[in-house]
């Protein structure tokens, strides 16, 4: 008898999460908290909450984003415990388990100061890995064609982001983190010469289709699911330019 | 949801708009202008304050709102990093605008059009000793190292609800760059700041704008609109401007 009891509580209880996870519509997803750490490339269309629209238009409802984000910040100005943001981090880190945090180093560093891109990273690595967070790295992008830098250093946007992404596989070899290629697709569908904002006007800093392309990507290298099924978008671009971002994601990283 | 926006002035470059579930706020001094009868922790509910530049007679109250409603706040790219370390608040919540930026916020989107300061010419050590001269600078520590780049860099925003109503929320030096860039934007209100340059001078800016009305603000920080010498000033700008004016009291709401 009190087998059959339990077997029946087991079945009833089985039977009102299926009726309330069909009644409610909603995906239950995993709980997870994000923070990223970057400056204008991150803070640029706001990128955090951009990536927490697509997660919670996919019924990703417990996913936390948190950033520290300061226009023309280095990782290594977020080591420096006399700086203000640098502590801002570690109470963040203290107060809150981060399932994951993301980096982002400043635009040219990782070329032209590889060494303290590094030490830097692998501070701040050092410090979420305490934390029991998995580090990612977001790989940005070379500037666009006509940017004064580029001249200067003599690249192309595709040399640019070549040697960005050469220093960001360096450094997750080295430190055995991860690292998602953004600069990467973005190198890749502006290649395609499409008329999207992938930039800014400024040439350098992402346009509204650059941010949301990024945000895109980290949400299939997170979740691994399917852009093109995403429904949040930006009203700013097009159906059309957003569903060609969608399937970018796709087309780049499981053709 | 009503479709109705709803818009009051409430003292300077300060406006409290309600439009599509949302509340916005504008350039939040509310203590150190003439006018002083809006309390800033008196707002029930605010989602997102709009920054025009960092000058204290446009944010002075600005730390209280961030502390009991968290909105976003969207200012220059150029001094939010200033205002977000004088605020000592989570970055999160900032939108650092570039020029001609737009973003899309679900009920409303909003874009940045760079503008000009009239201060623009002086030192950055002009600026900060100009805060010297005032007095309740004391209540606002660090306020004055956020001077200089208040007149470096100006913005002025659209914002455009999901309804198809369109604000135009507007501060700065009328130059004739501006002129040409707003030219022909046709927004449904225009909020523009009666600059020094004077009647002339805005509605010739106004008349290129060519809103549904104009209201015009920044006319009581120092006398108050009640002062014949502020209601002369906008009696002159009632006779040269061609279009619609309303200059609303302190406080008082308009329905669109």
């Amino acid at each position: 008898m009190k087998r059959f009891c339990f077997f029946a509580a087991c079945l009833i209880l089985i039977c009102v999460l299926l009726v309330s996870c069909a009644s409610t519509g909603n995906r239950q997803k995993d709980e997870l908290s994000i923070l990223f750490i970057g400056n204008s490339f991150t803070y640029g269309n706001n990128l955090p909450w951009l990536f927490g629209n697509i997660c919670e238009s996919c019924g990703y409802t417990g996913i936390r984003v948190d950033s520290v984000m300061m226009g023309s910040y280095t990782l290594e100005m977020y080591c420096d415990p006399e700086n203000k943001y640098c502590r801002q981090i570690e109470d963040m880190l203290s107060e809150t388990a981060y399932d994951i945090v993301i980096l982002q180093e400043q635009s040219i560093r990782p070329i032209n100061s590889y060494d303290k891109f590094h030490d830097a990273a692998a501070t701040l690595t050092e410090k979420a890995r305490a934390n029991g967070a998995r580090v990612l790295l977001y790989e940005t992008w070379g500037y666009a064609e006509g940017y004064p830098d580029l001249k200067y250093n003599g690249w192309t946007t595709s040399q640019m982001e070549s040697l960005l992404a050469e220093a960001y596989t360096r450094l997750a070899e080295e430190l055995g983190v991860e690292v998602v290629y953004c600069g990467s697709v973005m190198a890749d569908m502006y290649s395609k010469g499409t008329d999207i904002p992938l930039y800014h006007k400024d040439l350098k800093h992402p346009g509204i289709g650059g941010s949301y392309l990024v945000a895109l990507t980290f949400f299939n290298y997170i979740f691994g699911e399917d852009t093109t099924k995403v429904p949040y978008q930006p009203k700013t671009l097009t159906d059309e330019q957003s569903a060609v971002l969608k399937q970018e994601v796709m087309d780049f990283f499981h053709r | 949801m009503s479709d109705k926006i709803r818009i009051r002035w409430l003292t300077n470059a300060s406006f409290e708009i309600q439009g599509c579930g949302q509340v916005i706020l504008t350039d939040p001094c509310l203590q150190q202008s003439t006018y002083k009868g809006i309390d800033a922790s008196s707002f029930e509910k605010v989602d997102h304050v709009v920054v025009s530049h960092l000058h204290w007679d446009h944010i002075t109250e600005l730390p209280i709102i961030e502390n009991k409603h968290h909105p976003f706040i969207y200012t220059g790219a150029l001094g939010a990093d200033l205002l977000a370390s004088w605020l000592d608040c989570n970055t999160s919540l900032f939108f650092p605008m570039f020029p001609d930026q737009e973003l899309d916020m679900g009920p409303f989107r909003i874009k940045m059009f760079y503008n000009r300061h009239a201060n623009v010419g002086k030192t950055k050590s002009q600026q900060t000793a100009k805060c010297e001269e005032y007095d309740f600078m004391k209540f606002y520590p660090g306020l004055d190292k956020l001077q200089s780049m208040g007149g470096m860099e100006m913005c002025s925003y659209l914002i455009t609800f999901e309804n198809g109503f369109k604000i135009l929320f507007w501060g700065g030096n009328i130059a004739q760059n501006q002129i040409s860039h707003l030219r022909g934007l046709k927004p449904d209100v225009a909020l523009m700041q009666y600059s020094k340059q004077g009647a002339v001078a805005l509605s010739e800016l106004a008349e290129a704008v060519d809103p549904g009305v104009l209201i015009p603000h920044h006319h009581d920080l120092k006398i108050p609109f009640t002062d014949e010498r502020t209601q002369e000033k906008l009696r002159v700008l009632k006779e040269t401007y061609k279009g619609k004016l309303i200059c609303p009291e302190n406080g008082q709401w308009l329905e669109f």
